[in-house]
């Protein structure tokens, strides 16, 4: 604001109407840490504390043997990475089309891709279900990759950010005898990454949360995903609360770790995402 | 050429948005348990639904908590928006802190909160009985409870998406055209209600969209803290699809039960853009 | 209607000072223009005196009244964005009477002075439409109008042609002249261009680095400016200056030529260096040439009535001479002037009289 206003009163409401609002947000997130290192004997008092006298890392590792964590945790690794790369290159591909190249249905295609975005993801699921199914791939990798691997979302993303790529470095390029494989390789992949990055991002933060459907397309133990070990283990020990809270911590982690540093990317791509799609 | 590059998306599309979306519609007109073969029933199950009393308080259930967690989403979205936008040192950190629950996995979220909503050992009624109420809700085992309490954590967990979307509609606003409004005498509210909000309703209705097509699908809170009760009371449409599909295996009901939903978010977003001219200002 | 007086205006943003101190009368009904180069403080002047930035120190007053401390809204001053900055949720009427709104003025007054205003500006058919839906040029009148529609003590523009095309500036500019004839408000104008600034002002204030280098009258500051600063900045193309050291019998050039100076108060001490400053209409058919320079010509550019020839002096300085009618092509030029149009400047480019 260019002109520093003078209702420093208001200025003091919302401060603490601001710090309020992050000591709400934040407080879970303490009490998650403060359950998981708690004893039991600490957990049951009344009222409850946040400080732990005597605390007691020992959870974090019985989440490890008493349901399989570290292979969820690996297969979770493996199939969020696998989407977010999948994602990055279909979804940039199709971008690329889409914002450099011309050809006939280019504008009827898009705008099919961009009606998929209004169809909820579980209005698929039971015919997705179906298909992974008949395709015997309950249980496998790929059948909790393949069905991620192409994002309506990423595409628009990145097909938005393509198309401020001026023309002309394009045009040129072609003059230069490059092929469209060398173009989208070297000149609008690197030129880009900012909007890679957001979807990588973006991919990573919401398949590592995905629940619904690896918990309707995995059936062992040891093909579970985090989220779904978690819920089990809420099955199992509904009153183990700080092995619940260890478990949560831990499920959380790689994806605050990942949106604390890529926080500027995340937004960006969200709000270019809603000033796209007005 | 072009479709060389095309051709990923469009088979991965056809594959798992494209043929299923036809597929749920023509499931939706059949019984099908997945061991016998389906078999076509016309619109048995649409009507079935229409008379199914669960159902009906499902839908009971899942428009009160659209009803109730997409306006308060909305307004203290905007309120903490206004806020942090004049806040001018740790903007940052402050927008990251209110971000952090939209990121973390819903499964976590819903477990840390049936701990502190835990009726006897919880931080939620121990700070009620702190402040002297003396018989605070069981919540999550009080039918009356339980949804409110399901409210709750969804307002806490989807709060900063809207903000941060609010916050960078507001950061579009040109400094130029407040300025035109401080020689104009529009202050304080008047600035906010002739100046801020209309120049801020783009961002408003897109937040609306989402929210709203969002809350339609709430799932993993009612899956981990109260599994759709008790008694049904926080049974939501989308639970109540994997609940017929996925454990009664009722395939064609489940898929009917999603038709409906869909319907619900087509005629939202329909509804949305033929109103829109009525109140959403571009520049 | 009110005069504007600053006195030790200074602005620092965050401990980095951009205005050093200005003292500045503008009379009641003037026109005044600031012009100075890109980065030197108008736009952050202007909006002082509009109280869209607060005052670092200094006293600024409007129509006698110290407006420090004053709202914005409240200093009866109305401002022209460059950007337009119209309200772009509303159409034209309502852009135009929003202030009045903003102050309860009641709506059948409103819609008279809305109505006068684009009357004024010839925007009556256009009070329906949004700003999108407009021109560039049509936008302008939109803001000139919101301006005006206010009745304001006084006009603040910030460089409000610039984004037009040259044309329509000029078309532009002579109706802002005709406004300021017709209102008589003091008005206070931002501008790069300087025939905007010759053309509009009845002052002219020439900035640098957050320093008025001198106000006057716009012929006044052409004719006899105060600096080689201001002789430089006004004028097109710019003066030429050539560096000499002072001598018994006047000025010697670089190559040795001693050239005569007009009559100076102070002359200078033989042996210091000076620059001498003479423009190129100098050499346009002086009626009576007392002096003469030898230049060895560049280019020479023909643009129908007059040319301009653009060579070399004797130390190799760019010279810049206007002729009349079409010059001859030559490599060496022989250039008359009057020794009475030449301005001194010492080293540190202020002028000697
Ligand atoms: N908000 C600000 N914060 C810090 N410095 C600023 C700010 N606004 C302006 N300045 C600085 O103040 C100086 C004067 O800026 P101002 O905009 O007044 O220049 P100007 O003369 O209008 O230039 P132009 O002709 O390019 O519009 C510049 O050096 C600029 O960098
Ligand atoms: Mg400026």
């Amino acid at each position: 604001m260019a002109r520093p206003t003078r209702h420093s009163a208001w200025d003091w409401v919302i401060f603490i109407a601001l710090l309020a609002g992050v000591i709400i947000t934040c407080a879970p997130f303490a009490w998650m840490i403060s359950t998981a290192i708690k004893p039991n004997a600490e957990v049951f008092r009344f009222p409850p504390t946040l400080w732990v006298e005597a605390p007691l890392w020992d959870n974090f590792l019985r989440v490890f043997t008493v349901i399989p964590f570290g292979r969820a945790f690996a297969n979770s690794l493996m199939v969020t990475g696998a989407i977010t790369i999948l994602q990055l290159i279909v979804c940039s591909m199709a971008a690329y089309a889409f914002a450099c190249l011309q050809f006939r249905g280019r504008e009827v295609l898009f705008l099919i891709y961009l009606a998929a975005l209004m169809v909820p993801s579980q209005v698929t699921l039971i015919p997705n279900f179906l298909v992974v199914r008949n395709l015997g791939w309950i249980d496998t990798y790929q059948g909790l990759i393949l069905p991620f691997a192409f994002s309506s979302f990423g595409t628009f993303l990145l097909r938005q950010y393509f198309k401020t790529i001026p023309r002309e470095l394009i045009e040129a390029s072609r003059l230069d005898g490059c092929s469209h494989w060398r173009i989208y390789l070297f000149i609008v992949l690197p030129l880009g990454k900012p909007a890679l990055a957001a979807l990588a991002i973006f991919a990573f933060v919401s398949q590592w949360n995905n629940f619904l459907w690896p918990l309707i397309t995995t059936t062992k133990p040891e093909m579970q995903t985090v989220q779904i070990a978690l819920s089990t283990l809420q099955g199992q020990f509904n009153t183990d609360w700080p092995l619940l809270m260890a478990g949560s911590v831990l499920a959380t982690m790689p994806v605050l770790a990942v949106f604390i540093l890529g926080n500027k990317a995340f937004i960006s791509g969200l709000t270019a995402g809603s000033f796209g799609g007005k | 050429m072009a479709w060389l590059f095309l051709l990923p998306s469009l088979v991965l599309f056809l594959l798992f948005t494209g043929l299923p979306v036809v597929a749920a519609l023509v499931i939706s007109f059949t019984q099908w348990d997945l061991f016998n073969p389906p078999q076509f029933v016309g619109l048995q199950n649409y009507t079935s639904l229409f008379n199914d009393r669960i159902f009906g308080q499902v839908m009971g259930n899942t428009g009160l908590y659209v009803l109730a967690s997409v306006p308060i989403q909305i307004v203290l979205g905007l309120l903490f928006a206004l806020g942090l936008n004049r806040v001018i040192h740790g903007k940052t950190v402050l927008r990251i802190a209110y971000f952090l629950p939209v990121v973390t996995s819903t499964i976590a979220a819903a477990l840390v909160w049936s701990w502190l909503f835990n009726t006897n050992f919880g931080v939620v009624n121990a700070l009620l009985s702190a402040v002297g109420i003396a018989e605070p809700p069981k919540w999550l085992s009080s039918s009356k409870w339980a949804m409110p309490a399901v409210i709750i954590v969804s307002v806490w967990q989807n709060l900063g998406n809207g903000m941060v979307l609010f916050l960078a509609g507001l950061q579009n606003i040109r400094q130029d055209v407040y300025d035109a409004a401080a020689l104009d005498a529009a202050r304080g509210w008047k600035r906010l209600w002739f100046i801020t909000l209309p120049l801020l309703s783009p961002t408003t209705f897109f937040v609306l969209i989402i929210t709203l097509i969002g809350s339609f699908q709430v799932f993993e809170l009612v899956f981990i803290m109260t599994n759709a009760g008790p008694a049904n009371a926080t049974n939501t449409l989308v639970f109540y699809i994997y609940q017929n599909g996925f454990q009664f295996y009722q395939m064609g009901y489940a898929s009917a039960a999603a038709m409906i939903l869909f319907a619900i978010v087509l005629f939202i977003t329909l509804v949305q853009y033929r109103l829109q001219n009525r109140w959403v200002h571009y520049g | 209607m009110a005069d504007v007086q600053l006195s030790g205006v200074q602005k620092a943003y965050e401990g980095h000072r951009v205005l050093h101190g200005i003292d500045l009368a503008i009379e009641d009904g003037a026109f005044c223009v600031f012009v100075g180069p890109s980065g030197c403080g108008k736009s952050t002047l202007l909006r002082m005196i509009a109280g869209l930035e607060e005052v670092t120190a200094g006293v600024i007053s409007i129509g006698g009244a110290e407006v420090n401390d004053t709202d914005p809204a409240d200093r009866g001053v109305a401002m022209v964005f460059q950007s337009y900055a119209l309200y772009p949720h509303m159409n034209v009427a309502e852009n135009m009477g929003f202030g009045l709104r903003m102050t309860g003025t009641p709506r059948a007054e409103i819609d008279r002075r809305v109505s006068a205003a684009a009357e004024t500006l010839r925007i009556g058919e256009l009070l329906r439409r949004r700003p999108a839906q407009l021109s560039g040029g049509q936008r302008q009148r939109v803001a000139i109008g919101r301006a005006i529609t206010r009745r304001p003590e006084v006009f603040l523009f910030d460089e409000p042609l610039s984004n037009l095309d040259a044309e329509l500036r000029v078309q532009m500019r002579v109706e802002i002249a005709k406004l300021h004839k017709s209102l008589g408000n003091t008005m206070i104008y931002v501008t790069h261009d300087q025939t905007e600034a010759m053309t509009l002002a009845d002052k002219i204030v020439v900035m640098r680095a957050g320093r008025v280098e001198q106000a006057g009258k716009p012929l006044d500051l052409y004719v006899d400016p105060d600096n080689a600063f201001v002789a430089g900045f006004l004028g097109s193309p710019r003066m030429n200056f050539l560096s000499a050291t002072v001598s018994n019998g006047g000025a010697t050039l670089s190559d040795g030529q001693i050239i005569a100076l007009p009559p100076l108060f102070a002359s200078p001490t033989p042996g210091t260096a000076l620059s001498i400053g003479l423009r190129p209409e100098h050499f346009s058919q002086p009626s009576e040439p007392d002096a003469w320079l030898d230049l060895k010509v560049d280019v020479t550019e023909h643009l129908g009535g007059t040319s301009f020839v653009y060579a070399r002096g004797p130390g190799g300085e760019e010279v810049i001479i206007e002729q009349r009618g079409a010059a001859p092509e030559q490599d060496q030029i022989r250039a008359g002037f009057r020794v009475a149009d030449v301005l001194v400047f010492d080293a540190d480019g202020q002028r000697i009289r």
